[in-house]
């Protein structure tokens, strides 16, 4: 018996999906769409231009465009080759030319998914890119027209996802191509003159009109292309339907001349042994230029393209990484990168994996070329810069001993928060909410892009018997006062409601702009009823009756604990023998005790490797000096505080200062030590 | 958008251009430039509009300080809604603010306008008219007024504040009990949620 050959049915819409998500892995932020269609398409362009050694005659851009009172993004591009290949009438003679894989047939590639005959200088030779212009599309629904530099054909193509699931196109050549296509635009746009294509997505993602209105597709395009638009001139514009912008070079890769502070390293082998080299390594320190985070670290560029930046911080963790930056490019056709392509780059041109040889061998030569241009730099490491860190990690561990001392003395740093009243921590309230199983990837909430908060979600409790409509919102807050919703629900709460709201895991993107921001949740009654809150409210309908949860944590940043001293400990050489601690107030921000880090008695504290040596002093002689400044305030504003310190006062007798002084600095030695 | 400031140092001024989003290509710092250029060129145009009105003076005194608080409001919103500033922005925006207006402030109070911005303050009393602000008080009143956070909060609320002083004309001192009624009556709400009925209700129970 034989059997009829069955050719195996896909689901388009899945493999659509799947790629996508491949893409929103990859880049982590909100517009990842409009970020990755922008690399795909202008790496597409590039490598179909016709001057491939000056990219003269080039141009590519993106356009919204109202086409039958319907929104489309428009992908066009001049000076390229338009879609050559050879002609196809019908499946049988398309799979042929498939079949054959050989160079110039770009039509059929185009048309087709994995198929590709791309060379390896190419940037994207996988096939997948086009994929996304249909995801990008809310009707799955794509056209195009292209002007052929071999033969002068005009050809429109109509490409869609059909009902049955299934990525299907029609094509159409020469004079009938060219009537669909004025039939398609309604006479609003007019043929291609000169050889280019254009790639029509109706009913575009909203994303991407508003990334294009507000000018973060410029920026994204002007990040990941700024290799083409320095040594090419290449022209690239956004037409936002009311005006078309050409990107420029940001400022930030302008050339320079080459001094400590931008160093060039080029043709270096990066691994001995193999032949695996760089053409260029540039690194650049900008301490003062407030480096936007996007092109912080190192851009690994390949094809003219950034694909992936590598953080200074992440291979060396010193002080001031983060303001470094750079590039490296790799030598053209020659085996780094034509192993860093095949092997390591990832299918979406956004990352390396870093594991895989040569991407390793690059990583390592990263980081050794860093640390030595940061020790150049003197940013790090020096033996001074040592003692420096350990002398700081010293002042600012003994500052966190003398915590408990300042709380009880009431002395606060310019962070002042509230005071604590005494006592027991305030009973639960019968209605509540609580963030039981929140963790954050840092005990000090530091984190980092890419990475998440756990369980960021609050539990309502109600203890009542009674049972009562409320709202729970829960939300982040960021220290300029933006509110981001995580999210809000109506419930019914009872007694026996179980549920999270919030997200059980929240991914931190670059969406979210670098600094400090608070996790909070409030909960609010949508009835009237007779019941009473603890502090005497009466709970009716939008009461607030809970919104006491507040964590901070900082995103991309260390959180900054020395606010909340009284004061600082600073060094200060000086050649008074009479001086071993000096200290002065610093307005809002407190006191600054100055140690004379030259007195016989400090300095070889100073240099010890050790810093808890030099910290046990420092807490003793803070403490001391922490009961010295409380008793000065206390004179100074006339206050009371406790009855040894206001009956020291009251005394006015001179003698009795140090004994008391003593007292008190023994008792704290006393328990510090014990 | 990226926005110009101008640092004022000890050694002379520093140039930054700084953005919460954009990186800089040079058509973003000439932006920042034609922005900045537009921020100090309205900034003298109410300076200079004052002075004519005798409404501030040449030594930083202002003499009709709700008409010059008023003037500001006015112009400062018409310049936002021209050029749209995100709110992470924002901070830049008013850092240069600051900068630039040298009649509007006696200090450089670049670091108070975190906590305490009046400029913002007078963006906020030009939802009304300047006839209706001048019958309810004078501007340290508007300023104990809008540093309640349930009349920012909802709309209704400072508009019934509004009214009720126009109809019974108070002091700055005798307003605050009354302000401080409706702060304590509102604080734990969120009085947005509520229909006007139920508000106004609410209110007439004081």
């Amino acid at each position: 018996m034989s059997s009829p050959i069955f050719r195996q049915a896909r689901n388009d819409d899945k493999n659509l999906e799947a790629i996508a998500d491949g893409y929103k892995t990859k880049i982590d932020h909100e517009h990842w769409l409009v970020d990755g269609l922008q690399k795909d398409a202008i790496q597409n362009s590039w490598d179909a231009r016709i001057d491939k050694k000056r990219g003269l005659g080039w141009e590519c851009g993106f356009g919204l465009l109202n086409i039958n009172n319907e929104k489309v993004l428009c992908i066009k591009d001049s000076g390229t080759t338009g879609l050559n290949g050879t002609k196809f009438y019908s499946e049988l003679e398309m799979g042929k030319i498939l079949i054959r894989n050989e160079k110039g047939e770009d039509l059929a590639y185009f048309l087709n998914s994995d198929w590709s005959a791309k060379s390896i200088e190419e940037g994207g030779n996988r096939g997948r890119g086009k994929f996304l212009f249909l995801y990008a599309s809310r009707n799955k629904r794509i056209f195009f027209d292209s002007f052929r530099s071999t033969d002068k054909e005009y050809l429109f193509g109509d490409v869609y996802l059909d009902s049955d699931k299934q990525i299907k196109f029609k094509i159409y050549y020469g004079e009938e191509a060219k009537n669909v296509f004025k039939n398609f635009i309604d006479g609003k746009q007019t043929l291609l003159s000169s050889p280019g294509t254009r790639i029509f997505i109706t009913n575009p993602n909203p994303l991407i009109e508003q990334s294009i209105q507000t000018g973060e597709l410029f920026s994204y395009i002007s990040y990941s292309r700024w290799e083409i638009l320095k040594k090419y001139h290449a022209k690239i514009f956004v037409y936002d339907g009311k005006e078309k912008k050409y990107i420029s070079l940001p400022v930030w890769y302008e050339d320079k001349e080459e001094d400590e502070n931008n160093k060039k390293y080029e043709l270096e082998i990066i691994k001995s042994g193999t032949d695996y080299k760089i053409k260029r390594l540039v690194l650049r320190y900008s301490p003062n230029l407030d480096l936007p985070e996007t092109i912080r670290g190192i851009a690994i560029q390949r094809g003219g393209m950034t694909i992936e930046r590598v953080k200074a911080d992440e291979l060396v963790h010193e002080e001031g990484m983060t303001d470094i930056y750079g590039w490296l490019e790799m030598e053209e056709k020659k085996s780094l990168e034509n192993e860093m392509k095949n092997n390591c780059e990832g299918p979406e041109h956004f990352n390396f994996s870093w594991t895989q040889k040569p991407a390793k061998y690059l990583r390592d030569y990263l980081r050794n070329r860093i640390r030595d241009f940061a020790k150049e730099l003197k940013i790090v490491s020096s033996e001074q810069a040592k003692r420096n860190k350990t002398q700081r990690s010293a002042e600012m561990e003994a500052l966190k001993s003398l915590l408990p001392l300042f709380k009880k003395l009431e002395l606060f740093g310019k962070h002042k928060g509230r005071t604590r009243k005494k006592g027991k921590r305030k009973e639960n309230e019968p209605l509540r909410l609580s963030s039981p199983d929140i963790i954050f990837p840092r005990d000090n909430r530091r984190i980092n892009y890419g990475e998440i908060i756990k369980n960021a979600y609050v539990v309502p409790i109600n203890d009542l018997d009674k049972s009562l409509m409320v709202l729970i919102k829960v939300f982040l807050l960021s220290k300029e006062g933006k509110e981001i919703l995580i999210e809000e629900k109506e419930i019914n709460l009872s007694k026996n409601t179980k549920i999270n709201i919030g997200n059980p895991s929240l991914m931190i993107t670059k969406d979210f702009k670098q600094g400090s921001y608070t996790f909070k949740a409030k909960m609010i009654s949508l009835e009237d009823t007779d019941l009473v809150l603890s502090d005497g409210t009466k709970i009716e309908q939008s009461t607030k009756i809970y919104e006491r949860i507040n964590l901070k944590f900082y995103i991309e940043t260390e959180p900054d604990e020395s606010g909340k001293f009284p004061f600082d400990f600073q060094p200060k050489p000086s050649e008074n023998k009479q001086l071993l601690f000096d200290w002065e107030s610093d307005g809002d921000n407190g006191y600054i005790v100055y140690y004379n880090s030259i007195h016989p008695k400090i300095k070889p504290l100073l240099l010890e490797e050790n810093p808890d040596i030099l910290k046990k002093y420092l807490i003793e002689q803070g403490a001391l000096i922490a009961y010295q400044i409380k008793l000065e305030e206390l004179v100074a504003d006339n206050n009371n505080y406790d009855k040894d310190f206001n009956s020291l006062i009251k005394a006015k007798d001179l003698t009795k200062v140090l004994p008391f002084l003593i007292k008190k600095f023994s008792e704290f030695i006393w328990d510090l030590n014990n | 958008m990226v926005i110009k400031i101008t640092k004022k140092l000890n050694k002379g001024n520093k140039i930054e251009y700084k953005s919460s989003k954009f990186i800089l290509t040079p058509q973003d710092i000439k932006n920042a430039d034609t922005f900045d250029l537009e921020l100090s060129q309205t900034i003298k145009k109410i300076e200079a509009y004052l002075l004519k009105k005798k409404a501030l003076s040449r030594d930083k005194k202002k003499l009709d300080p709700l008409l010059v608080w008023y003037t500001v409001g006015l112009e400062i919103n018409e310049f936002i809604k021209k050029h749209k500033i995100e709110k992470d922005d924002e901070r830049f925006f008013w850092y240069q603010f600051y900068n630039l207006s040298t009649l509007l402030h006696k200090k450089n109070l670049a670091k108070v306008f975190i906590t305490r911005n009046d400029f913002k303050t007078a963006l906020l009393i030009t939802k009304f008219s300047l006839k209706t602000i001048r019958k309810v008080g004078p501007w340290t009143m508007w300023r104990d007024i809008l540093l309640y956070k349930v009349l920012l909060n909802d709309e209704r609320l400072l508009k019934y504040v509004v009214d009720y002083l126009i109809k019974k004309p108070k002091t700055v001192h005798g307003s605050r009990p009354f302000l401080k009624a409706i702060n304590e009556r509102f604080k734990r709400m969120e009085t947005t949620l509520l229909p006007d009925k139920i508000l106004f209700k609410k209110i007439k129970e004081i």
